[in-house]
């Protein structure tokens, strides 16, 4: 049985981690981690070794940008992919998802999930 | 306005005021003259000159300058005939021929200022009228131009409220969206529903959520940047590229689109996927328009002159001195109210049944339209259907080919 990719899942909505946990958990491929404090984000993703990070933008203790900068600061997480999660109304931000902010991949909210399984496993090949 | 500014200088009777100052002074030389018979004898010249000589004044401080200058030759011939008798030592003519020869030529000042006068006067008026005319004109011009700012003031005010609109509330909505996307697309795939009843309102709760996502998205495209990323754009290709992109809508509406692109269509400068956006719009709203088993046309062509269909948000004839390509979408529906036709472009208004359409759709079309510096207008064609029509400047230096007929759908 080939191992299941850990995906972390970083939001402040509670919802949205829960139901994608469990979407994605019921696709029997993913093992899913879930943390709505931003401030923690980077113990769990530290405990967790996950094969990549879906991370929201908008967080009330600290952004999601600056959370994914000091993930790509320490040594063990710097080479897992970093999957920005975004409602943002910013210039350029809602043209498509799959483009990138500052060199990493963002995904739209909301949107398909099975879109949301395509992004993970194209960057966890 | 009315005569206001002819009044005061026109109505005036100058010519009648200068009679009676000339004949006061007259009066008062023959007065002189009889009292003072000899000595007008020897000096009648004199008296006749003093006599001209405050009207003369009086006409030249007033401007008259005609009556001035005949006053003027007057006082010249009087003096140089009283200098001439006195050098010659010839006997003084009696008073009436003097006073005879002055009547003359107070006569004569009167008629010709009089006659200067009236056709100053004319000519003022003429003036003035063609001043008139041209400030009218320009006035009607100044009250367009003010309200078409200040149509766009509003429209502007608007979008920008709705633009700010969308950007604190997307953010809101779109994380509930997600969660109710998400959850509802597991409970139909990793729940096993027996109910069929269960299977439909999941069916719906997607839907909505669709739905409300679409609302959100058309509420985004206004507050998208307002730059455009211009380039040289083959315009009929693009047409074709977004007609395939509705083939979907079209097959589902069982609507046909034939297309008859000229080939001389010049390339354009355009922000392709925004235009794209625009052509993908009209088309969809199109084909929902037009009943089962009908068609759509649609038609490019280059000219200098098109007539629109007489919305009052445009001109009904476009004549921008420089050449234009014109798309037009007919479609075989049932057209649009009258009363409908200036609301079309107002957001949220919409024709189409509760939960077809955002009434976004037409009003980004326009905002993307209005930022290409083109124009659109949407009439109801006296075959019935409506008519969308929009107009691009082309740029200079573009070139052109043929023309050729395609056929799509």
């Amino acid at each position: 049985m080939t191992e299941k990719k850990r995906i972390l899942l970083v939001d402040d909505e509670a919802t949205i981690t829960r139901t994608l946990r469990l979407y994605l958990e019921g696709t029997g491929k993913y093992e899913v981690r879930t943390q709505n404090h931003a401030i923690e984000a980077v113990a769990t993703a530290r405990a967790f070794k996950p094969h990549i990070i879906l991370l929201d933008i908008v967080m009330p203790d600290i952004d999601g940008a600056e959370v994914a900068e000091k993930m790509k600061s320490e040594p063990a997480l710097k080479d897992v992919p970093i999957v920005f999660l975004t409602a943002l109304v910013r210039p350029g931000e809602v043209a498509a998802s799959g483009s990138d902010i500052g060199g990493q991949p963002f995904i739209a909210k909301p949107l398909d999930p099975d879109r949301i399984v395509e992004c993970i496993e194209k960057y966890t090949q | 306005m009315q005569s206001v500014a002819t009044t005061d200088r026109y109505a005036r009777p100058i010519p009648l005021r200068a009679f009676f100052i000339s004949a006061t002074a007259f009066v008062v030389a023959f007065i002189g003259s009889v009292f003072f018979r000899e000595t007008v004898a020897e000096y009648g010249y004199l008296m006749w000159l003093l006599a001209v000589i405050p009207a003369f004044l009086l006409c030249h401080y007033r401007g008259w300058s005609g009556i001035t200058l005949v006053l003027g030759s007057a006082m010249a011939l009087l003096t140089s005939a009283y200098v001439v008798c006195m050098l010659a030592g010839w006997e003084m003519a009696e008073w009436p021929v003097f006073l005879f020869i002055v009547a003359i030529y107070i006569g004569l000042a009167l008629g010709w200022g009089w006659f200067r006068e009236v056709r100053q006067v004319a000519e003022q008026q003429q003036e003035t009228k063609h001043e008139l005319r041209l400030t009218h004109a320009h006035l009607r011009k100044s009250h367009t131009d003010l309200k078409l700012a200040r149509w766009k003031l509003i429209e502007a005010e608007k979008l920008e409220a709705v633009g700010q609109l969308a950007a604190g509330v997307a953010h809101e909505v779109k994380n509930p969206l997600m969660t109710l996307l998400t959850g509802t697309r597991y409970l139909s795939e990793h729940v096993p529903i027996e109910n069929s009843d269960v299977r439909l309102l999941l069916k719906d709760m997607l839907d909505a959520v669709e739905r409300a996502d679409s609302v959100i998205t058309g509420l985004l495209d206004f507050s998208a940047p307002r730059e455009l990323e211009l380039r040289l754009t083959d315009f009929n290709e693009l047409v074709e590229k977004s007609a395939k992109m509705v083939k979907h809508e079209l097959n589902k509406a069982h609507v046909s689109l034939s297309m008859h692109l000229a080939k001389d269509v010049p390339r354009l400068m355009l922000d392709g996927f925004k235009i794209q956006q625009v052509l993908v719009n009209v088309f969809t709203n199109a084909a929902h328009a037009t009943p089962k088993g009908g068609n759509i046309l649609a038609r490019t062509y280059r000219t200098g002159r098109v007539v629109l269909g007489g919305n009052d948000r445009v001109d009904g004839v476009v004549e921008s001195g420089r050449e234009m390509v014109v798309l037009e979408v007919d479609d075989t529906g049932i057209g649009i109210e009258p009363e409908q036709l200036s609301k079309l472009y107002d957001p949220f208004f919409t024709t189409k049944p509760t939960g077809k359409g955002t009434g976004l759709g037409l009003a980004v079309t326009r905002q993307i339209v209005d930022m290409h510096h083109a124009k659109i207008d949407i009439s109801n064609r006296d075959e019935g259907g409506a008519r969308v029509a929009i107009v691009f400047n082309v740029p200079g230096g573009a070139t052109h080919d043929g023309e050729e007929t395609h056929s799509a759908g």
